[in-house]
């Protein structure tokens, strides 16, 4: 039976097709887990992109074909032979002692789209690797499971999972250079981050069947190519920490039921496609205005760091740049400011224009006497570029 | 961040105008700096796909690998920019002063690069060339592994504060400028530069958003745009390569023509901001203490210009224990240096430590000019001391030795009492060195009654730290300390593996 | 599994006796000894140093700042008054009054106004510039405190170490902002003990499994949240100590409620209203000081093994913890301004400061009290450590409603880098076991 909720997430979404949670939208989770706005948008699987895009705010993550061609190609050359180079790097840069291996491409079961047969059958597979059978295995695509503020979502399946001397562990191919022995550490934590929730998923789902989960190892299998070459490498990245994070974030974020209890029961984010027509024709029909009002409606929580994650950052950096508020100028700024939430406010303090209250009297005299010193600068040197 | 930054930061977003964090430049500007905009290609590791370089914003030279997965052009690339490298940091190999040890070069190269993104490319560029072999299967030209081991040298140097062979221009900026932005959208130069010098009769909220827009702005590199990539540059590859494959030199020529047209416009409006910027930077004066720190650039320059005369290997992929700790002792102290020669120089800086209760300034209320004091050996000298008022919210505690830029060169004093008294403070110091030989204070030499007066914490000398011999680690830093050092030059240098071409 | 070890101090002396006789074998070049708050790590030293003399050695004992060499001089000449012993110091250092009364220290400034002592201390920076000599053993206290790079500097001038410290509390740290040695076994920012462990993975690494000083009430929370690898107990059981009030309560207020849970189960939390305040708000400030204030005015007897009768509390057995150095500056204007005469005599310091140091009870204000975000500072499970284990009665921390909120918020986003262990524990982590604990003792204000 499906809870109420659903009926609510599915209104919210409207005429669109229901996207997954993937790579970004974990992280954006793991970034900003306080934000109901992209809660909310994940929760009901809108497509943050295209709504920013037809209120005025084109999304900037655009992906070169470059990119994507050295990545597929990339993961191809790792997964030639079942998987020859991927075993020649376990085997040779991570030492590992593995016996005959066998591949198993889970994505070729139940045909795209079938997300529940496919799940079956990873399920199938796994528990009976877990049971014994299967060790040495690379399991390419499994389709996992995972909880996400009371809501099921599946996993994007872009990693193998394999067993050995007993334990799972997760192989992510990523096409990012290991250069003598070190990667860009924000693209390493956006592959532990996925891997977190693969580790998690995997782990509930022997969970669920009564198995331990200690046989999924929180280590994971970074392979990337090394140095300048297209030859691939690998390094293991310990994840317990990340594991451990987005347990707690998510046993603890709030339930998306409650969030969607507060909001006015017509809100929906609809783009009106037409659905009748091929993918690439479907324009939003519904007035950008009514929808922008609607993504309004809903508070978000932004940082400059959004910029990064979510497609949503420029709708909300230019709300909160109308508010003037101080989360405009990023955490610094914000950390010596503490309780003070607008630029107006702060400038009326420094200047004397706004009484403290109570307060903030401590940081209005802080202020003030800042203030003074930059008048008295200012004075002898000018201060405006 | 202190309160005063903060303040600043608030005060651009209000106004929409950049706003002043410093009265000085505290980095030297080259008459002659090289500027180079490097572009890579996406999702490749550290490939090359074009540099813009030169030393006057009319003379720029535009140098394109037409298919950056081509092993070949990357190097024929490298080895062009080399060239271009190599000739300009040549033109400071030649006058040098001093004598023997002392001997060193008068003045030394100064690359600028649009933002860290471009720093990080040079690194990897340094990395990919200071290897290779100049002979066998993979053999490069002569230059390629020199300008590596240069450009490697130059990264590193760039680690160090107050150095500035190596600059980012987006730190230049923001050294002496705050926006109403956030330090993440500071790293965009363009964004940057609509803050502090929009384009004529563009307001600044317009320059900001053209400055995120592709089209009108492309990034600054080392990445392009994705929509360049598919939309411009995937099908010009694709052209140049069909024309590669039928060698046919006519459409070969124009397909490489194209290429390098579409590039340049999406290099130019970087290279004119470039510019821009510099010019801006050149009216800021520059602080006192910058020549000394160009004093030490030219030590570092002419050290290793004499280690590469001398034929030395290249620099290792990873530091050693040794050499790992001797690096980082000099990068603790250049940073402490430089942030005391800034609050020394700058009196913007100095508000900032102010601001914090790390620095202060006063009036002095009282004085005993004439006060003496017995040493341990015995004779007296002169040992005046003052009482200074300041609205400051000093934190610096009794015993602190401080400098002050507003007394003559070799004035040092120590806290003896802080009391408060009402809003002000009443801060009271004895006056230790720089008042000449004599048994009373030379004159100028000790402060004034009602002399306004600044009192910073003084750096301090350190002693330069011992370490073993760099071929002697001890066991605590070596698995195996009788072995021999692992070798400088990893045994594929000659022919690094390329992988499978795709 | 031997009865022998049942009792807490049948376990640390069987833990003493196999770090003794790891020192006599002389298979091993260094010992590690890794001791959890209070337990016994001076101790500890005093003995080895007394042990490596009385068979012939000439040891050397590296501390890590000159009040830790002040204090092992002072055990060391008060324990083994027979031991001539050298302090190795600088040449602007002024020895407190305690140490120039010794009869058997000396004091010099070189090894050659030293040549007739048995043992020299010294501190770290100061071995770094003591030239050629080499003894044959080196016990360097605090050594978790110590930089890789500084132990590169000292380490020629011995042939064996015992290293000493506490895997718990604040790592070194640097300003220089680099990654570039990162997943080096050598990086010379992280602590010289785990670079010569990486290197020498057979060096024998013991455990002290008793903290004398935290009470029954707060070792196992301690060690769960910041120790979770590595178990340790409290040596007194929990009737063992107490405090009781010398005055009924005047008046009522909040602190007298807070002072009260902390008397009858070793932790308060004393919350403030929720609200985004700078780290030097007055508030929290004050009230920290006020709580001190009422324990002297109201007057406090602690009962203990080594006091069972009761011992008057006064300002010297009270400690206020705070992140930042101004913050204690704020703190020490704030106990002043209660007027109490012996408020000045209250320890005000730095986590940082704090190291090391024992109190009976310690008043805490809560690094994430009151802020916005948690910088990777605030949540670094160290400086709670050190915050959370200077004392031997009760811990009373101060902090602003909301730093669950603010834990969810912003949950941990250190770096991840390639082939580096995760350092655990996580602050992040911490931080959830140490509020969830404090919740049970909580006192709203």
């Amino acid at each position: 039976m499906k809870p109420p909720v659903d009926g609510r997430l599915d209104a919210l979404r409207g005429s669109s097709p229901r996207l997954s949670y993937n790579a970004r939208s974990l992280a954006a989770l793991e970034n900003n887990p306080r934000c109901t706005l992209r809660a909310l948008l994940d929760a009901s699987g809108s497509d943050k992109a295209a709504i920013a895009a037809h209120i005025g705010y084109p999304s900037p993550f655009g992906q070169s074909s470059f990119a994507f061609a050295r990545g597929n190609a990339f993961e191809a050359m790792v997964k030639d032979n079942g998987c020859a180079e991927l075993l020649r790097v376990l085997r040779e840069t991570l030492k590992l002692t593995l016996p005959e291996v066998a591949y198993l491409d889970l994505n070729e079961v139940g045909g795209a789209g079938d997300n529940d047969a496919r799940h079956r059958r990873t399920t199938e597979v796994l528990l009976e690797a877990a049971r014994g059978n299967g060790e040495g295995t690379l399991f390419d695509h499994p389709l996992l499971h995972l909880q996400v503020g009371g809501e099921g979502a599946f996993l994007e399946p872009d990693l193998v999972a394999f067993r050995i001397d007993g334990r799972f562990y997760i192989v992510e191919i990523k096409s990012f250079p290991i250069i003598d022995g070190q990667a860009d550490p924000a693209q390493v934590r956006a592959a532990t981050t996925q891997a977190s929730a693969y580790i998690i998923a995997l782990r509930a789902l022997l969970a669920h069947h009564g198995m331990d989960t200690g046989a999924v190892s929180d280590t994971i299998v970074l392979v990337a190519p090394k140095d300048f070459t297209n030859r691939p490498t690998a390094a293991f990245v310990d994840a317990r920490k990340q594991v451990a994070a987005l347990t707690r974030q998510l046993s603890r974020i709030e339930r998306v039921s409650d969030l969607v209890d507060l909001l006015p029961e017509d809100l929906t984010f609809d783009l009106d496609l037409d659905l009748t027509l091929p993918k690439k024709e479907q324009r939003p029909r519904r007035p950008a205005e009514e929808l922008a009002a609607a993504v309004a409606r809903v508070p978000a929580t932004y940082r400059p760091d959004c910029l990064n994650h979510c497609e949503m950052a420029f709708h909300c950096r230019a709300h909160a740049r109308a508010e003037a508020s101080l989360d405009v100028l990023g955490p610094a700024v914000r950390e010596q400011l503490g309780g003070i939430d607008t630029a107006t406010m702060a400038l009326g303090l420094a200047r004397g224009q706004l009484t403290p209250t109570g307060d903030q009297s401590d940081m209005a005299a802080a202020l003030r006497h800042a203030a003074r010193l930059r008048d008295e600068l200012t004075e002898a040197y000018g201060g405006a570029a | 961040m202190s309160m005063l930054s903060a303040l600043a930061h608030v005060e651009a977003m209000q106004n929409m105008t950049a706003v002043r964090l410093t009265a000085f430049r505290h980095h030297r500007l080259s008459d002659r700096p090289l500027v180079i905009i490097p572009l890579t290609m996406a999702g490749e590791a550290g490939a090359p796909l074009a540099v813009m370089a030169g030393t006057a914003r009319r003379d720029m030279t535009l140098l394109v690998v037409p298919q950056p997965r081509n092993r070949d052009q990357r190097f024929a690339f490298a080895a062009d920019l080399g060239r271009v490298v190599m000739d300009y940091i040549d033109s400071y190999r030649q006058d040098r002063r001093g004598e023997g040890e002392r001997s060193q070069y008068t003045d030394v190269p100064q690359i600028i690069v649009p933002n860290q993104g471009g720093v990080n490319a040079l690194a990897d560029l340094g990395r990919m060339c200071r290897f290779r072999s100049t002979t066998g299967p993979y053999a490069v030209p002569e230059v390629v592994p020199e300008f590596g081991m240069w450009l490697t040298f130059l990264v590193d140097t760039a680690e160090m504060a107050g150095t500035s062979m190596l600059l980012p221009l987006t730190a230049l900026l923001t050294e002496h400028w705050a926006t109403g932005q956030s330090t993440l959208e500071d790293q965009n130069l363009a964004s940057l530069m609509a803050w502090i010098a929009p384009p004529r009769g563009v307001s600044i909220a317009q320059a900001l958003e053209e400055a995120e827009n592709p089209d009108v702005c492309p990034p600054a590199g080392p990445s392009t745009s994705p929509e360049f990539d598919n939309r411009d540059l995937a099908p010009a590859i694709k052209r140049f390569d069909t024309a590669h494959a039928l060698g046919d030199p006519h459409t070969l020529a124009a397909a490489q023509t194209e290429l390098t047209e579409l590039i340049a416009g999406q290099v130019k409006p970087t290279w004119r901001l470039m510019w821009a910027a510099i010019s801006i930077l050149r009216s800021i004066p520059k602080a006192p203490q910058t020549a000394r720190r160009l004093d030490r650039d030219c030590r570092l320059f002419t050290n290793h210009s004499d280690y590469r005369d001398a034929g030395g290997l290249p620099q290792r992929k990873r530091d050693t224990a040794i050499s790992a700790a001797r690096r980082l002792s000099q990068l603790e102290r250049a940073l402490a240096d430089f942030e005391a020669a800034m609050a020394f120089d700058d009196p913007f800086v100095l508000a900032d430590r102010r601001s914090g209760g790390e620095a202060f300034t006063g009036t002095v209320v009282e004085s005993q000019p004439n006060r003496t004091a017995i040493t341990a050996k015995n004779t007296t000298v002169p040992r005046p001391r003052v009482t200074v008022r300041t609205s400051d919210p000093l934190r610096l505690a009794a015993g602190t030795k401080l400098i002050s830029p507003t007394m003559p060169k070799g004035h040092k004093a120590v806290i003896v009492s802080v009391l408060p008294d009402g809003d002000t403070t009443l801060v009271t110091v004895e006056v230790t060195a720089g008042m000449g030989r004599g048994r009373t204070p030379k004159a100028g030499s000790v402060p004034d009654l009602d002399k306004d007066i600044d009192y910073l914490p003084d750096p301090g000398w350190r002693p330069n730290p011992t370490f073993p011999d760099s071929d002697h680690t001890p066991w605590t830093h070596s698995a195996d300390p009788d072995g021999p050092d692992d070798s400088a030059v990893p045994e594929n240098a000659a022919a690094e593996e390329w992988g499978h071409d795709n | 599994m031997t009865t022998d070890n049942d009792t807490p101090g049948a376990a640390a002396n069987a833990a003493t006796a196999a770090i003794l006789s790891d020192l006599a074998d002389t298979r091993h070049r260094a010992v590690v000894v890794d001791s959890p708050p209070g337990a016994g790590k001076s101790t500890l030293v005093v003995r080895a140093a007394q042990e490596l003399t009385a068979g012939g050695e000439r040891p050397i004992i590296v501390a890590q700042t000159n009040n830790q060499v002040d204090d092992l001089i002072e055990r060391l000449a008060n324990t083994h008054p027979d031991i001539p012993l050298g302090r190795l110091s600088s040449g602007d250092y002024s020895p407190p009054p305690a140490l120039s009364t010794l009869a058997n220290t000396t004091i010099g400034r070189t090894l050659a106004d030293l040549t007739g002592c048995q043992i020299i201390v010294g501190t770290a920076a100061k071995w770094a510039t003591v030239p050629d000599t080499t003894f044959g053993w080196a016990i360097l206290d605090e050594a978790y405190q110590m930089r890789s790079d500084m132990l590169l500097q000292i380490v020629e001038r011995f042939d064996r170490g015992l290293f000493v410290g506490d895997p718990g509390q604040l790592d070194p740290f640097t300003i220089v902002g680099t990654e570039r040695w990162i997943g080096l076994p050598h990086d010379p920012t992280q602590n010289g003990v785990s670079v010569m462990l990486e290197h020498n993975p057979h060096i024998p690494v013991h455990r002290l499994p008793v903290s004398w000083r935290l009470p029954a009430s707060a070792a196992p929370t301690i060690s769960q949240a910041f120790y979770p690898f590595t178990d340790f107990t409290a040596g007194t059981g929990t009737g063992t100590r107490s405090l009781d009030f010398s005055t009924t309560r005047f008046g009522s207020t909040r602190l007298d409620e807070t002072l009260a849970k902390a008397f009858s189960t070793g932790w308060a939390l004393h919350e403030l209203p929720r609200r985004h305040v700078p780290r030097t708000d007055t508030e929290t400030v004050q009230t920290a000081a006020d709580l001190a204030e009422r324990l002297l005015t109201r007057g406090a007897v602690a009962t203990c093994e080594h006091n069972p009768d009761g011992h008057a509390l006064s300002a010297a057995d009270i400690a206020i913890g705070v992140a930042h150095r101004d913050q204690a500056d704020l703190v020490r204007a704030a106990l002043a301004r209660t007027g109490h005469p012996s408020a000045p005599g209250v320890a005000v310091d730095t986590a940082n400061r704090l190291q090391g140091r024992e109190f009976e009870v310690v008043i805490v204000v809560h690094p994430l009290s009151g802020r916005r975000d948690a910088t990777a500072f605030h949540l670094e499970a160290g400086r709670l450590c050190v915050l959370a284990s200077r004392h031997r009665q009760a811990c009373i921390v101060v902090a602003r409603e909301g730093i669950a909120d603010l834990l969810d918020t912003h949950p941990s986003t250190d770096p991840v880098h390639l082939s580096v262990p995760a350092k655990f524990p996580d602050g992040w982590e911490a931080n959830h076991v140490m509020l969830a604990k404090l919740a049970q003792h909580r006192v709203a204000a």
